[in-house]
């Protein structure tokens, strides 16, 4: 086996990738953007253009945005106005929750005809959504509106200064899924306030502030009225003790608490920053907790000068990035190593970094430590089952030989195995069994989240979870009423087996997500090889028990109708040849049915049926 | 096996240390001022042939903004190994297009190329050419050495640099890695002169091009200016020049402006390193690997070849590593930062020459013990590394900079093992399946003996799939694709050793079993009707391990040059793979036009007899062509 299971992990370059953004010149050109922005009192976004990159740039915020009226932390659902896909649901217990502040100030950009058409129009390689504040929740909600049309010719990504949390767990999932996480970057002062603010409920911070948001607007070169700096230590404080006390109960996972936890997480790459260097983080837990560890001073320095830098770090990113620019040429040095694992090492220079210092009984260095063995463990998962997925092709050989078998004895597999008699049906029944567990397993290790974010999207086991289920579903259908005669149907709810159920999901989010459809597909000449709806057969039975109905005169009505919409379904399904000729075999029990079926049905209907047609012509015996 | 790697290097330097070749080679250089463009000189065995590394406006007036261009813009394919990508999508290596213009001038101009090809073809004396240059002549003389390995003589050429520009980008340095050429190029630099970082920074940026122009014409006085006929003159002159320059202690760059250009030429090369260290670890959908990497603009150009560094104090480091000589040609200079010396040094290489001869086998510069804590061998030789650089292993950075690439090394060894074992253990599944295609065709000759039209090639057998056999011959089908899969998706990741794929072992492997089993998977394709879910074979389905290995076997075929002799008999198996492929769609659109391409291919190969005899006298391809037939009459 290529996997190595005791493997610890072996990077983790978040101090790298910190320095490296921060120093690459993007942060920089979008920062001045924010800035003349506000130096402008501008109130629409920027367009600016640099060789091969557009900057989208949103303001900052407004005093409303702030204010919550009718939800704890903020949040509303993302489908209120209909911008986003139904692919950003969730669930009706768990719906998909954003930032209301910024999604009702991203739909006025919307209903601003100007905007959609200047960035449908843009042909840059690469735009890059900015914001700062709330502006930065507006700039997430921008690239996720793009991001979903699937432009194929550029490349969107999201740049936030001190933004606060903009969507919840569920949102976080589907941006997983297809793999976009890395697309938000969201840059944070080491003490800046807003980054965590809406962890903690409207009402404990409603108060300060009113008082603050002013300070900040003229901080960004907004005129209003002065403020007294009495007042505004005042708020400060009582802010930043609020929001501590939600951070640090979300930071030491108190149990017993989870309800009343915030719902907004962290979504996307956090880049803390202090006052020399900045790091990376991916991790939604890790930042999490890094949200909180990060505030707490290091140096001693008094509670009340703290809460003055949380409030003031907000407006002050553009000296930050001077700074780090600035100490660039330090190397950075350890008196003593914490290991001789790069891994350790490589965290305890992003501690270092951000400066929360890496001490052994420290609990971010114990959060970042999780997370990367967690990301492990789920890159030797995925590399385990590859190698699981190709000895189980032999499997797959050996049921499409046995399939192959039928077909020369005229019969298809699904009724040959429903009879169940042969050895050979017993030797499939194994293979079958094998195939079961092994796709059971990665439908449960998906759903534990044990594997990539971006699993099932991926080609790889799209394609063979499809080949999988079209192959195999006709012999779980087929051992379902041979064994249990038939009372329940296969296609009630709970008999169908889950698996099938997920990943038919997974092939069809897929297909809805492929730009340009059936790109290069001629449309089908000849019937498919295997029947293209793994379900036909449950359809089947059930006809089949209609009919048997139908000829004892129970349930007449439902029982034709049921009947009608089986041939209406055999109809469509003959037109775009997505049938198997399979079906046609002389003693299939297709063949039974329809010979029932049709002495069963008027005169009428035979002149009618394209159906009948068909199956009077034989159809599909004629090459084409 | 590491410590013997490291040695390599060394044994190297040692070599050209007892021969005296490095001096010889610095005085060819010094000469090379005073001539037009090169300096030629015969030495024992030896033709030394060095280049001016005299400034040229053109070196720093660029186009775009690191200069680099295509390796072969102006060639017929001269550097045709130097292109990676497949043949559909070439990613040819870029180099600075100043130096290759004046590699193009002298090849051009000159009756150079003519006496190398004339010194290689000279059996008898069996000279061995050494090219040479100092600052911008160091990659003239790269580029000629590169010229001259790529015609493949017995006795390839040596090259031997001080103070060198970097010449091309990662593609360039990989290249040469793959074809194992890096050990016939020696840079040499002092640890703080600035010239062979100087292509990390785009020339164009203010700070650099105010240097650049004071600064190049100012070398190349420094430099025209000594004279050195022979070797004892030069250490009796240079002492007196150096002491001069020592005295006057001045170059013409004001203290600002020098600090300027250096923090400058640093910056712009960690952005280079820290995007190397993280893109070993972060995906492309990254804004650093997305946006950051494609748009932010960075120098292209990296190291390539061996590196021998020279710090002042006398230690030398030598490197074969060219990720790890990146790591070194950064962090020795953000290290010191000794402004004057990075300006100074680069003309001082005299020194630096006293410093390797004195240092005969390096084992002294190492004899310094480390205080070390730490086992492993290699964490070790990081801290020796670093100590001999003048780094010093306190510096966290740099050495878990040394610390990843030595760990990516081991895992790509770890991995070749596992495969070489595993390629054993395809070699049964190899063995079952040549059987099964002797079984299916050598049944049908027997039964049908008179009946041509009803042979039956194997191809045809797999895809009824009627047998037992034929669920054998799918199940090893399926193994073996396991394995190349998982060998490609191996290559692809940049995960097993980069000359892998000029391995005669691996591109034989895998080229047989490309012609014994993409049959069989072309049977699969169409027995499943995919061609009617996602196109032709050819277009959409064939798998990417095919595509590799095939690649990798035109490359090899490229690289010989020869062209592979006409046959005049049918194969065994049938030498292009996708043949049957060709078939199908041929027989599938027969109502269309196309037919007519895939039916002109058809008839090439045959004419070339590429087709083994059982699949051309097999059934299918009868019937197709008495239908064909039928119908023009």
């Amino acid at each position: 086996m290529d996997v190595d299971l005791l493997n610890p992990p072996k990077f983790s370059v978040g101090q790298e990738l910190g320095s490296l953004i921060a120093t690459c010149g993007i942060l920089t050109k979008a920062w001045e953007g924010i800035c003349s922005i506000s130096n402008n009192k501008g109130d629409s976004f920027l367009l600016v253009k640099d060789e091969d990159v557009a900057y989208v740039i949103f303001p900052s915020f407004h005093n409303e945005d702030f204010i919550v009226t009718d939800s704890k932390y903020g949040e509303c659902n993302i489908q209120n106005d209909k911008i986003f896909s139904a692919g950003l649901k969730g669930d009706d217990d768990n719906p998909a929750l954003v930032h209301k502040g910024a999604l009702n100030r991203f739909r006025q950009f919307l209903e601003n005809q100007d905007f959609k058409a200047k960035v449908e129009g843009l042909k840059e390689q690469a735009i890059i959504f900015v914001g700062h504040s709330i502006g930065g929740a507006v700039a997430a909600l921008a690239t996720l509106w793009f991001l979903e049309k699937r432009l194929r010719n550029s490349n969107s990504f999201c740049i936030t200064f001190g933004a606060p949390l903009f969507g919840n767990a569920i949102i976080r999932e589907a941006l997983g899924c297809e793999d976009w996480l890395g697309r938000f970057c969201h840059v944070v002062c080491k003490y800046d306030i807003v980054p965590r603010m809406n962890l903690a409920p409207y009402e404990s911070t409603a108060k300060p502030l009113d008082a603050i948001v002013p300070h900040w607007w003229s901080k960004m070169g907004i005129d209003c009225a002065a403020v007294s700096h009495f007042s505004i230590s005042e708020a400060c404080m009582a802010l930043v003790n609020s929001v501590l006390k939600c951070t640090s109960t979300i930071a030491n996972n108190y149990p017993g608490e989870s309800g009343l936890r915030s719902p907004f997480v962290p979504i996307g790459t956090y880049m803390f920053c202090s006052t020399h260097d900045a790091a990376c983080f991916e991790d939604s837990e890790a930042v999490l907790k890094l949200l909180h560890f990060s505030m707490q001073s290091q140096d001693g320095i008094p509670f009340d000068q703290i809460a003055g830098i949380c409030i003031s770090e907000h407006t002050d990113y553009g000296h930050m990035l001077e700074d780090i620019d600035g100490a660039l040429l330090n190397a950075r040095q350890f008196a003593n190593f914490v290991s001789n694992s790069s891994f350790e090492i490589g965290i305890a220079l992003e501690l270092e970094a951000i400066g929360v210092g890496a001490q052994q009984d420290n609990h971010a260095l114990f959060a970042l430590r999780k997370a990367g063995e967690e990301k492990n463990e789920k890159d030797r998962n995925i590399e385990k089952l590859n190698v699981e997925l190709s000895t189980n092709q032999s499997s797959m050989a050996e049921l499409e030989w046995y399939k192959m078998r039928c077909k020369n004895n005229n019969i298809g597999y699904y009724d040959a195995f429903k009879q169940l008699v042969e050895k050979k049906d017993f030797k499939v029944n194994l293979h079958r069994k094998k195939l079961e567990s092994f796709w059971d397993e990665i439908v449960d290790k998906e759903k534990k989240h044990v594997l990539p974010s971006d699993f099932r999207t991926r080609n790889k086991w799209i394609n063979a979870g499809t080949a999988y289920r079209r192959l195999v579903e006709p012999l779980d259908i087929a051992y379902h009423y041979h064994t249990d005669k038939g009372h329940k149907s296969y296609l009630s709810d709970g008999v169908r087996p889950h698996r099938h159920i997920v990943l038919e999901k997974w092939m069809k989010e897929k297909e809805q997500t492929r730009t340009g459809g059936n790109r290069g597909r001629r449309g089908r000449t000849n019937f498919a090889s295997l029947t293209q709806d793994s379900c036909f057969w449950a359809h089947l039975e059930e006809a089949c028990k209609a009919l048997v109905n139908l000829q004892q005169e129970q349930d007449i009505n439902a029982s034709l109708q049921v009947c009608v919409e089986f041939e209406k379904y055999v109809g469509s399904m003959i037109t775009d040849k997505s049938i198997s000729l399979e079906v046609f075999l002389d003693q299939s029990s297709f063949m039974i049915w329809w010979q029932q079926y049709s002495d069963f049905q008027s005169p009428q209907w035979k002149s009618s049926s394209s159906v009948f047609d068909f199956m009077a012509k034989e159809g599909w015996k004629k090459k084409v | 096996m590491e410590a013997s790697k490291i040695c390599r290097a060394e044994e190297n330097i040692t070599y050209f240390v007892g021969t005296d070749l490095i001096s010889e080679a610095w005085n060819a250089c010094q000469n090379a001022y005073k001539s037009r463009d090169f300096y030629k000189i015969e030495y024992k065995n030896v033709l030394i042939i060095a280049f001016s590394g005299a400034p040229n406006s053109r070196d720093y007036v660029t186009d775009n903004d690191f200069d680099e261009c295509d390796i072969n813009y102006n060639l017929n394919d001269e550097f045709n190994c130097l292109v990676d990508g497949d043949s559909e999508n070439p990613k040819p290596a870029m180099v600075r297009k100043a130096f290759l213009d004046r590699f193009l001038c002298t090849l051009r101009s000159s009756n150079l190329k003519a006496k190398i090809l004339e010194v290689q073809k000279d059996i008898v004396e069996k000279k061995t050419i050494i090219f040479t240059g100092h600052s911008f002549g160091g990659a003239i003389a790269s580029l000629w050495t590169l010229w001259t390995l790529e015609k493949r003589h017995k006795i390839p050429p040596l090259c031997i640099t001080f103070g060198c520009p970097l010449v091309g980008d990662k593609i360039f340095a990989k290249a040469i890695e793959r074809e194992k050429w890096s050990h016939y190029f020696c840079h040499i630099v002092s640890r703080n002169d600035i010239v062979p970082r100087i292509c990390f920074s785009p020339f164009k940026s203010p700070f650099i091009s105010k240097a650049l122009d004071e600064l190049l014409p100012y070398w190349y006085d420094s430099m025209r200016n000594r004279k050195a006929e022979n070797q004892t003159k030069v250490e009796n002159q240079s002492k007196v020049e150096n002491q001069k320059t020592v005295q006057d202690g001045s170059h013409p760059l004001s203290k600002e402006n020098s600090q300027e250009f250096i923090k400058q030429v640093i910056s712009d090369a960690s952005q280079v390193l820290t995007h190397e260290t993280t893109a070993l670890v972060v995906g492309p959908a990254n804004l650093v690997g997305g946006a950051a990497k494609d748009l932010i603009k960075r120098s292209p150009y990296r190291p390539f070849g061996y590196y021998v560094f020279c710090s002042t104090s006398g230690s030398v480091c030598c490197i074969e590593n060219t990720e790890t000589a990146l790591h070194m040609l950064y962090f020795a200079l953000e290290n010191s930062k000794l402004f004057g010396a990075c300006i100074m040094e680069h003309i001082e290489y005299d020194k630096t020459i006293k410093h390797i001869s004195k240092s005969s086998g390096l084992t002294a510069s190492y004899s310094k013990t480390v205080k070390s804590d730490k086992s492993s061998a290699d964490d070790v030789r990081i801290d020796l590394q670093l100590e001999a650089m003048g780094i010093g292993n306190q510096n966290t950075q740099a050495w878990l900079g040394l610390k990843t690439i030595e760990e990516n090394k081991n895992k790509l060894a770890i991995n070749i093992d596992q495969q070489i074992v595993k390629l054993d253990e395809m070699q049964e599944f190899m063995a079952e399946l040549e059987w099964y295609k002797t079984m299916c065709e050598g049944n049908q000759s027997n039964q049908d003996k008179d009946l041509n039209a009803n042979k039956q090639s194997y191809y045809e057998c797999f895809k009824t799939n009627k047998t037992e056999n034929d669920m054998k011959a799918n199940k090893n089908r399926v193994k073996l694709a396991a394995f190349w899969d998982r060998i490609t998706e191996l290559v692809e990741k940049e995960e097993l050793p980069k000359d892998l794929q000029t391995q005669d072992k691996w591109i034989n492997a895998g080229t047989e079993y490309r012609l014994l089993v993409e049959p069989l998977d072309i049977a699969h394709y169409y027995r499943l009707g995919k061609h009617e879910d996602s196109g032709s074979y050819i277009a959409r389905g064939r798998p990417r391990r095919y595509k590799l290995l095939q690649k990798w076997l035109d490359d090899k075929k490229k690289k010989s040059g020869t062209e592979s002799v006409t046959r005049s008999k049918p194969p065994i198996l049938t030498q292009n793979s996708c043949f049957w492929a060709y078939v199908e769609e041929a027989i599938n659109s027969s109502t269309d036009k196309e037919p007519k391409d895939y039916k002109m291919q058809l008839e090439n190969m045959v004419a070339r007899h590429e087709i083994s005899s059982e699949d051309l006298s097999s059934s299918t391809i009868t019937n197709w062509q008495n239908s064909l037939s039928s119908k023009a009459g």
